[in-house]
C-alpha cells in the first residue's frame, strides 16, 4: 500500500514537532509550518482518496479563477498554488461582513513512488480542483521457469 | 446607513448564536447543518452585494429565497461519487446541508435581486430603490 504524504521541507527547530509527527506515523500531517505560512494567507481544504488505479486530490478553491491556479510536480512533490483575488474594487464600498479570505495560497504533497506524474489530469468545476494521478504499472511478479539439466 | 443583520428567530433559545458557534447538542435545527459557508456583505450607493463561498455545490443544489424580508441561502454539498475501491487518505472538506439567513434592510427591491454563480461563489446583487439613494438637494436663493 502506498501513501500520499505531505512534504516537509523545513528542517528548522519550528518544524521539529512536525518531523516527530511524521516519524511516528503521522503520514498526512500538515507540513504548512515555517516560513511558507507567512507568504500564504489561507489554505484550501483538501480530500485525498486512493482507488485501485489512481489517486484523486480534490481541493476547494472558491472564488479562484482557473487562470490563477497553478499545479506543478517537481522532484515527486506536487504543488497547488495560486491566488484568490477580491472580485471587485473595494473603493466606495462599505463592508458589513467579511468572512472570506483572500490572497496567495499553496499546498504541497509528496507523491508515492509508483505514479505517472506525466499523466496527471486536472479539472476545475464549481470552485473545486480535481487532480487524478494514475498509478504506474508496477512490474508484476514474473514466473521464472527452471530448467533441469539432465 | 442600514445593515444586513443575521436572522435570529424569536423563540429559539440559541438565537444569539449563529449555527457555527452553537453547541453541538443545541437541538435538531443546528444538527441538520454540517457546515457554514463564508459570506462577505458589502454596500454601495446603489445596493448591497452578498458573496458566499460554496465550493463543490452544484448550481441545482443551491436555493435562494426571500420571505418576510429574510434572505435565505440553503442547499447541499454532495460528496463526489466514489467507487467501492476508493479509500480516503485525507478528508478535510465538509459535506451536507447548509443554511444561512440574513435580515434584509427594509427598503430593498426584493423583486430585482440578481443571483450569479461562478467558481463556487454565489453573488447576489440587491438593488436599493431610487427613494433611498442619496439625492442632491440644490440650494436656491429665494428671489
Amino acid at each position: 500500500m502506498t501513501y500520499l504524504t505531505t512534504r516537509k521541507p523545513m528542517r528548522n527547530l519550528f518544524s521539529l514537532h512536525n518531523e516527530m509527527g511524521r516519524v511516528f506515523g503521522d503520514l498526512f500531517g500538515s507540513h504548512e509550518g515555517g516560513t511558507d505560512v507567512e507568504e500564504t494567507s489561507w489554505m484550501p481544504t483538501v480530500d485525498i482518496s486512493e482507488a485501485e488505479n489512481s489517486f484523486e486530490i480534490r481541493a476547494e478553491l472558491p472564488g479562484v479563477s482557473e487562470n490563477d491556479v497553478n499545479v506543478s510536480v517537481t522532484d515527486n512533490v506536487l504543488s497547488i498554488k495560486g491566488e484568490k483575488r477580491q472580485e471587485t474594487e473595494t473603493e466606495g464600498k462599505n463592508y458589513h461582513r467579511v468572512e472570506r479570505r483572500y490572497g496567495g495560497f499553496q499546498r504541497s504533497f509528496t507523491l508515492p513512488k509508483h505514479v505517472e506524474t506525466s499523466d496527471i489530469k486536472a479539472g476545475y468545476r464549481d470552485g473545486v480542483l480535481t487532480l487524478t494521478i494514475p498509478k504506474a504499472e508496477v512490474a508484476k511478479p514474473t514466473e521464472i521457469s527452471i530448467s533441469v539439466n539432465d | 446607513m442600514t445593515y444586513l443583520t443575521l436572522h435570529r428567530p424569536v423563540g429559539n433559545p440559541f438565537r444569539f448564536y449563529t449555527p457555527l458557534f452553537a453547541p453541538r447538542h443545541a437541538g435538531t435545527e443546528v444538527d441538520t447543518y454540517k457546515w457554514v459557508p463564508s459570506v462577505d456583505i458589502s454596500e454601495t450607493e446603489d445596493g448591497y452585494e452578498v458573496r458566499a463561498e460554496l465550493p463543490g455545490v452544484a448550481k441545482d443544489d443551491l436555493h435562494v429565497s426571500v420571505e418576510d424580508g429574510l434572505l435565505t441561502l440553503s442547499g447541499e454539498k454532495r460528496q463526489e461519487q466514489v467507487d467501492d475501491t476508493q479509500n480516503y487518505r485525507r478528508v478535510e472538506r465538509r459535506y451536507g446541508r447548509f443554511q444561512r439567513k440574513f435580515r434584509l434592510p427594509g427598503e430593498v427591491e426584493t423583486a430585482d435581486i440578481k443571483a450569479g454563480y461562478r467558481d463556487g461563489v454565489l453573488t447576489l446583487s440587491i438593488p436599493k430603490p431610487e427613494a433611498v439613494k442619496p439625492t442632491e438637494i440644490p440650494i436656491t436663493t429665494p428671489v
